[in-house]
């Protein structure tokens, strides 16, 4: 009877539970990544018109009428309305004009002499116009002064082949329905000018409704109505409605937008992710500005200049403040830093201004000095010992910097960069830098100092032995061997901030503008899904947005972690080889 | 070794899809989840807590994650009651019927008001609704234009003239941004400079720290430390939250899924009898709502009495 081998049965279980635990993690990253996909892929879908025979029941849900369209046939006035403006128009009319709910104010549009409305349909925010065979969409324009009428501006013109003997405007979207006189519907999409849906039917139309957002009615002269399913995202097909400026209607000018408005059953959603890839990046950017010199600058130290036990002791320190969770730093940062952010702000720049000049002069003195505790050959027991310095030197750069703030016209930093027209928003870009560049640091610590530590000792020791100062030696020998893995521990650093979630929703504001100010807020694409996946309704656009901007997140943060561990696995490799 | 690896492909292929195609159950037995309105968050919990002492043997579990929370919850059967600050909508209502589901039970369960709030040092006693659309939306929101950027922009005479407006409201789950988008905005865009704070009591603590800072949230949330703004009327009138013809009232709503028909009487029903009786309207009064009745919804009572 052979012995059974215990050790190789367990070394064999060992590595097939491993193999069955990394592939299992692999593949539910496979699978989530693509279950991403599959949610994300319809908003890129196309706009689709088909005939039905019945409309699919509860999948949508009808047109409120209260907004008296049907009541505005009869007396053949045509309107949309904004706010407190209407814009109407009747047909046989050459213009176009706009009405104030409460004083009757006339702003009659410039349009051609020959203008003559044959019809017209309006949705929310703009007005189809028909003139002879060419459809003309309007809309309101913002005016320049408050006192103003808004302006009727003509966004697109768009010229039908055939006469139009029906006319429907979509109750929510610049998209239009018409029936030719050659028994052919057609949807005119204003926001996609390369949509051409139409469909052929034999029979003459005599009226066209829409019955829902989704659903087309024809009216035939013998009675049968047709119907059809219009099918579009809130995007109408165009993925580049995602990506550049658009002319809104109601907007003077193209624009960036995040208003995905879940409430909103008249407006169109807008769906711009720049504003908020670029609060990504902003905050990700300043966070590395604010983190990079100060992880760098403690992993050279570490990693070269103090002996084996001193790092034995403080890079597991650093190391477990990269477990330290983001909301309580989020939580730190929005009860105790953005209140006295400008107190803050002014002690932060006296230190860095004073810093350079206090910390040299402070060895200068404790060496000219002579005391024996502080060796200058040797670096390596300066940590310990310089605290105190170190401490006394911030103290004094804060104290500096608070009383050079109170000095100013005003007595803060506030009040005078108020005075020079600058204010600082409580949410601020600077402030989500601060408090990310704190979270993401011990990450690059980390990396850096790994790289720097791989890099043989004896090759600094040896050019130490030359005669080389520890700064030469560092800067000559080290430095080019460690700072692909540098780079390497900026590039996972930033990565980290550009996923990081609870920092941005506490101190960013959450607002979607894209400003360069560090003194303004921002919203990130993290923030956006955090705060609005729970409220999107699961077919609408808003959610395969949310979960377009997902998979970029996520790709953005492979892409740039993926190169970071490949830089660092041929650092690695590069200084076995010495 | 080959065959092992498909082996070990097909668990993770399983292990993988069962991610994907995870749903959520619906075991439920004598507890009661109720979500919804973080304005009403203070008050269920109250109810709850009490409602709990009453009947021990009943499990409650509230969240308050925000009134777009309600239907998704009801629809999915992971709540049978939920609040809402605003009024469920043709959208929401539409999705119980292509589920071929009954409608909750909507019950008017209090009113409240959405209040301007300012900073103490700001000299601002009172705004006209337009200014407030001004303020809160983007340009062209109520027929408006220009949006102030400057306190000296909206009152010449202001204490904080040279400060910038700094605008604070809540996340778009909220019953309370989408009431105040409707009735203040003209149903127009929100700005997109407005700070988006995740509750009311953030808006309320941000505003009492910020000067320049304005930002509506419901009257239960105020405290002392911010002013509360009037708003002026076209005819002059200043009105307050308390005045009956204040432009920002609303009705809360309770939604309950519940079978009346049903012979024994549910979980939902004793909670719906226990918030109509005295206990539970005392509770609704010490929050700081009034017990009010829309015509066209039921009140508790009437659905406790059809519970019978």
């Amino acid at each position: 009877m052979p012995v059974t081998n215990w050790r190789h049965v367990k070394s064999v279980s060992l590595g097939l539970l491993i193999r069955v635990a990394s592939f299992t993690v692999i593949f539910a990253l496979l699978g989530m990544v693509v279950q991403m996909m599959v949610v994300a892929a319809p908003i890129f879908a196309a706009s689709t018109l088909e005939r039905i025979d019945a409309p699919d029941e509860g999948r949508d849900t009808p047109v409120s009428r209260t907004e008296s369209r049907d009541a505005d046939l009869t007396r053949r006035t045509y309107w949309v309305s904004k706010g407190g403006w209407q814009l109407k128009g009747t047909p046989g009319n050459p213009w176009l004009w706009v009405h104030d709910q409460t004083a009757v104010r006339l702003n009659v549009s410039e349009l051609p002499s020959d203008f003559s409305i044959a019809q017209l349909v309006g949705h929310q925010r703009g007005l189809a116009v028909l003139v002879g065979n060419t459809l003309e969409h309007f809309h309101f324009s913002q005016p320049i002064s408050i006192n103003d009428v808004p302006a009727v501006e003509r966004v697109k013109t768009v010229v039908m082949g055939s006469d139009i003997v029906a006319l429907a405007g979509h109750p929510r979207l610049a998209v239009v329905a018409l029936a030719t006189s050659l028994s052919e519907i057609q949807v005119v999409d204003f926001r996609n000018p390369d949509t051409n849906l139409r469909i052929q039917v034999d029979v003459a139309i005599d009226r066209i409704v829409w019955e829902s957002p989704s659903l087309i009615r024809a009216l035939t002269s013998s009675g049968d109505p047709l119907l059809f399913a219009f099918r579009a995202t809130d995007i109408g097909g165009d993925w580049r409605r995602l990506l550049s400026p658009i002319q809104y209607e109601g907007y003077p000018s193209e624009e960036y937008l995040w208003l995905p408005l879940p409430s909103a059953q008249a407006a169109e959603p807008k769906f711009s992710v720049v504003p908020l890839v670029f609060g990504t990046l902003k905050a990700a950017l300043l966070a590395l500005l604010f983190s990079a010199p100060l992880s760098l600058g403690c992993a050279i130290y570490v990693g070269c200049f103090v002996s084996e036990a001193q790092r034995q002791r403080v890079r597991p320190a650093i190391d477990m403040l990269t477990a330290f969770p983001t909301v309580v730093l989020g939580a730190i940062g929005l009860f105790w830093l953005a209140p006295r952010f400008g107190e803050f702000l002014s002690a932060l720049i006296g230190i860095i201004a004073l810093f350079p000049i206090l910390a040299g002069l402070g060895v200068f003195v404790v060496r000219g000095l002579g005391w024996r505790w502080v060796r200058h050959d040797a670096l390596d027991d300066w940590p310990l010992r310089l605290l105190p310095l170190v401490l006394l030197v911030i103290a004094l750069g804060a104290t500096a910097g608070l009383s050079g703030a109170a000095r100013l016209p005003g007595g803060s930093l506030e009040a005078y960069l108020l005075s020079t027209g600058l204010s600082i928003s409580y949410f601020n870009s600077l402030l989500v830098g601060i408090v990310l560049g704190l979270a993401i640091t011990p990450t690059i610590f980390s990396i850096a100092e790994e790289a720097i530590h791989a890099v043989p000792r004896n090759m600094a020791a040896g050019a130490l032995a030359l005669g080389s100062t520890p700064w030469q030696s560092y800067r000559d020998v080290v430095q080019p061997l460690a700072l692909p893995g540098m780079i390497a521990a900026i590039m996972v650093g930033f990565g980290r901030a550009a996923g990081e979630t609870m920092i941005l929703i506490m101190l960013s504001g959450n607002t979607g503008i894209m400003d360069l100010s560090i003194f303004e807020g921002l919203r990130s694409v993290s923030a956006s899904l955090a705060l609005e996946l729970p409220e999107a309704p699961k077919t609408s656009s808003h959610y395969q947005v949310l979960f377009a901007m997902g998979l970029l997140l996520f790709g953005l943060t492979f892409i740039v972690n993926t190169v970071a561990e490949i830089i660092r696995a041929r650092v690695r490799m590069r200084v076995r080889g010495l | 070794m080959k065959r092992l690896f498909k082996r070990f492909f097909a668990v993770s292929v399983l292990v993988s899809s069962s991610f994907v195609w995870a749903q959520p159950d619906d075991e439920r037995d004598r507890s009661l989840i109720i979500v919804g309105s973080d304005t009403l968050a203070k008050l269920v919990t109250a109810w709850a807590e009490q409602f709990y002492v009453l009947n021990p043997t009943i499990l409650i579990e509230v969240q308050a994650v925000g009134s777009a929370a309600t239907p998704p919850a009801l629809l999915l059967g992971t709540a049978t009651i939920g609040t809402m600050s605003r009024r469920m909508n043709a959208d929401e209502r539409g999705a119980f019927a292509g589920r071929q589901q009954r409608p909750p039970i909507e019950i008017s369960l209090a009113q409240d008001a959405v209040v301007l709030i300012v900073h103490q040092q700001n000299s601002l006693e009172s705004v006209s609704m337009a200014e407030v659309g001004q303020i809160f939306g983007m340009p062209g929101t109520c027929g408006s234009s220009m949006r102030p950027v400057f306190w000296r922009d909206l009152r010449e005479d202001s204490t904080l003239a040279n400060w910038k407006l700094q605008v604070f409201g809540r996340t778009a789950t909220s019953g309370t941004y989408q009431y105040f988008r409707r009735v203040a905005l003209c149903d127009g865009d929100p700005g997109i400079f407005v700070n988006e704070l995740p509750g009311g009591a953030g808006v309320v603590n941000t505003v009492a720290r910020v000067p320049g800072g304005i930002g509506y949230a419901a009257t239960s949330y105020t405290s002392n430390d911010v002013k509360i703004l009037g708003i002026e009327q076209p005819d002059g009138r200043i009105l307050y939250p308390d005045d009956a013809e204040y432009p920002l009232k609303r009705t809360l709503y309770l939604y309950v899924m519940t079978d009346l028909t049903s012979e024994s009487r549910s979980i939902e029903c004793e909670f719906v009898a226990y918030v109509a009786g005295e206990k539970g309207r005392d509770l609704l009064r010490d929050a700081g709502f009034s017990i009010s009745q829309v015509p066209d919804a039921q009140s508790a009572q009437d659905v406790a009495d059809a519970c019978d």
